[in-house]
């Protein structure tokens, strides 16, 4: 014989259907919300993130990305020389003017970076090759910008803050939080496009040495160089983050929507899982009249959660990661890494099972008349 | 005759203060085995408490419950459960079948409870439906039986148990007058031939062709004790008749 709880839950086909509606609803609805949030997160430092230094020179101060000043490139030939650096190079990040072909303007952030390093590169290139860029005047763009920045195809030509440019080549998947579309390009071509001097640069992207202590490396770089600081990725990606996340707005108008998110998915869980318990509480009561101890109704009960909960997270999270992967050609970004698809099934059988415990006091207080009611 | 259950000087209080209304007020009662008891009275005399105090599901405000014995007022929570499994067996008005089981399936849950293996479980389920007559039907949900078939599965599940007292609430209230007999029948044979105490609760006068004792309780307490001729119940005890 299946377990009383299987077929309670499969026995009425409708109130399966309604319960698994709600726990499903709940899954997506704080699948989304939390996908929004660190999709909001990683746009913030994802140039960062992708960069592949160990530390990055920024001009004193500066708090994040796109706010940075330029100093002089002397402080290059410092780093270079200092123990344990194995790679420096000078790396541009500035807002600029993209002039498509028809003669309108948008924003644009121009990344300027030595295509022969294996530092500050875009990634996922899907059409051309980042080393088309050693031409100069050349960018390589986002395929999600295409349509706002006015090119179809590689070959296509624009102006970046009035100096000519021929798109090389396409990336997916590369956003900006900014909403200003990343234009990735030589160095020197991005000097033209910041426009930055000659003879300076708004960042340096160092790579210590394989075996080295970090820290002392650090220790290093802030001895020989002058008016920067020396940021780990991860710090400058955290301040980065932070900045755009709760310095501004944008970031708390998120969390707030993921946490309503799970509020509301608590909700419905719980409503969901103790409508169907007490459904079925004449039944408990019956089964306490015939001797049933606590510990069984409450493991039947429990079983009705937990087999609910895997069903609906099963179905919810696959609707889930297909908004994922469409997000990937709309407006906003969902990212769901596995450890949070992981997270959120805890967080399913958790929110099932407390429900769940919700119901089992209610059980536990039946009125034992009630049995003999007609 | 030994008494299966000697309730003595019982009292059932629900709520307190101005609010309180006792149900019970000093019942002395007791239930033998081989004997199919009535329990009779108008609806509010304190019938259904004074069963539910006797099935180990209530407790009582004060007084005495003996069951085979044992003194079960003062058991703890814990003990009542196995108390009830191993003395008790529910026969509801309204069935209390779980509708997402078989019939088979809802004696075996009975025999669950019993810890009997489950190989075992649908053997001793299936032979006590055949008991009660419904050898066909062991796959078929309580939605596709009729009021009779779906008592006589209760009765199998109560039996399932192989119970020393079987509580029936209004067994036939819900039935046509041959399931009632049919029924009535069956617990009668389940006193007599099968040694078992069996109460019920009714107010259906049909019922007393079928009993061998009838209690009247008003307002709480026992009116009359008398056999189904009318007249005053004795019961032979040790000494001579009382």
């Amino acid at each position: 014989m299946a377990s009383l709880a299987v077929r309670n839950l499969f026995h009425d086909r409708v109130r399966l259907v309604v319960t698994l509606t709600g726990i499903i609803f709940a899954v997506v609805l704080v699948a989304v919300q939390i996908g929004l949030f660190l999709g909001f997160t990683t746009t913030t430092s994802n140039l960062i993130d992708h960069s592949g230094a160990d530390f990055w020179v920024v001009s004193r101060g500066v708090g994040y990305l796109e706010v940075a000043t330029p100093f002089s490139e002397k402080n290059l030939y410092h780093a270079r020389a200092t123990p344990g650096v194995a790679v420096a190079e000078k790396f541009i990040v500035r807002f600029s003017i993209w002039k498509q072909a028809d003669g309108s303007q948008h924003n644009c952030e121009v990344v300027g970076f030595d295509p022969d390093s294996s530092m500050g590169r875009p990634w996922n290139v899907v059409e051309g090759d980042v080393r088309s860029l050693k031409l100069p005047d050349t960018v390589i763009v986002d395929r999600f910008y295409q349509s706002k920045l006015g090119v179809s195809r590689v070959g296509d030509a624009v102006e970046i803050r009035g100096v000519r440019a021929r798109v090389v080549g396409f990336t997916e998947g590369i956003r900006t939080f900014t909403t200003s579309p990343l234009a990735f390009t030589s160095f020197k071509s991005a000097q033209r496009y910041g426009p930055v001097d000659q003879d300076q640069t708004t960042f340096l992207l160092i790579k210590a040495a394989p075996g080295w202590d970090l820290e002392r490396v650090r220790a290093g770089l802030k001895a020989r160089l002058t008016d920067v600081d020396v940021l780990t990725t991860r710090e400058f990606s955290g301040m980065t983050t932070n900045y755009w996340m709760f310095g501004t707005g944008a970031g708390v108008t998120v969390i707030l929507a993921a946490v309503l998110g799970l509020l509301v998915g608590v909700v419905v869980v719980a409503q969901t899982i103790y409508a169907a318990t007490i459904d079925h509480i004449r039944e408990f009561g019956t089964l306490k009249a015939m001797g049933a101890t606590n510990g069984y109704i409450y493991r039947i009960i429990l079983q009705q959660a937990a087999i609910s909960a895997a069903i609906g997270y099963g179905v919810g999270i696959v609707v889930a990661i297909l908004a994922e992967h469409s997000s990937r050609h709309g407006g906003a970004n969902i990212v769901l890494p596995v450890p949070v698809r992981a997270g959120l099934f805890g967080l399913t059988l958790a929110m099932c099972v407390s429900a769940a415990m919700v119901s089992i006091n209610k059980v536990t207080k039946i009125d034992p008349a009630m049995v003999f009611r007609g | 005759m030994q008494p299966i259950i000697e309730v003595r000087e019982l009292t059932k209080t629900y709520a307190e203060g101005a609010a309180a209304s006792r149900a019970l007020n000093g019942v002395d009662l007791n239930i033998y085995p081989r004997q199919v008891t009535l329990l009779m009275g108008p609806s509010g005399s304190g019938k259904t408490t004074l069963v539910s105090i006797m099935g180990c599901i209530l407790r009582p405000t004060s007084g005495s419950v003996k069951l085979a014995g044992r003194e079960v007022t003062r058991l703890s929570e814990k003990q009542l459960p196995a108390v009830r499994l191993r003395h008790i067996g529910f026969v509801f008005q309204g069935f209390n079948l779980f509708p997402t089981l078989t019939a088979v399936e809802n004696v075996e849950v009975a025999l669950e409870l019993k810890r009997v293996p489950r190989r075992e479980r649908r053997m001793r389920a299936g032979a006590l439906l055949d008991q009660v007559g419904l050898g066909d039907k062991h796959r078929v949900y309580p939605a596709d039986l009729s009021g009779g078939q779906k008592q006589r599965v209760a009765i199998a599940r109560a039996l399932a148990g192989d119970p020393d007292v079987i509580l029936a609430d209004e067994p036939t209230a819900a039935l046509d007058k041959d399931s009632g007999r049919t029924v009535l029948e069956m617990l009668r044979r389940l006193a007599h031939d099968k040694d078992r105490a069996v109460v019920i609760v009714t107010h259906d006068s049909r019922t007393l062709d079928y009993a061998d004792r009838v209690v009247d309780i008003e307002d709480g307490r026992i009116a009359a004790e008398r056999d189904t001729d009318g007249e005053p119940y004795l019961v032979a005890q040790e000494g001579g008749w009382k």
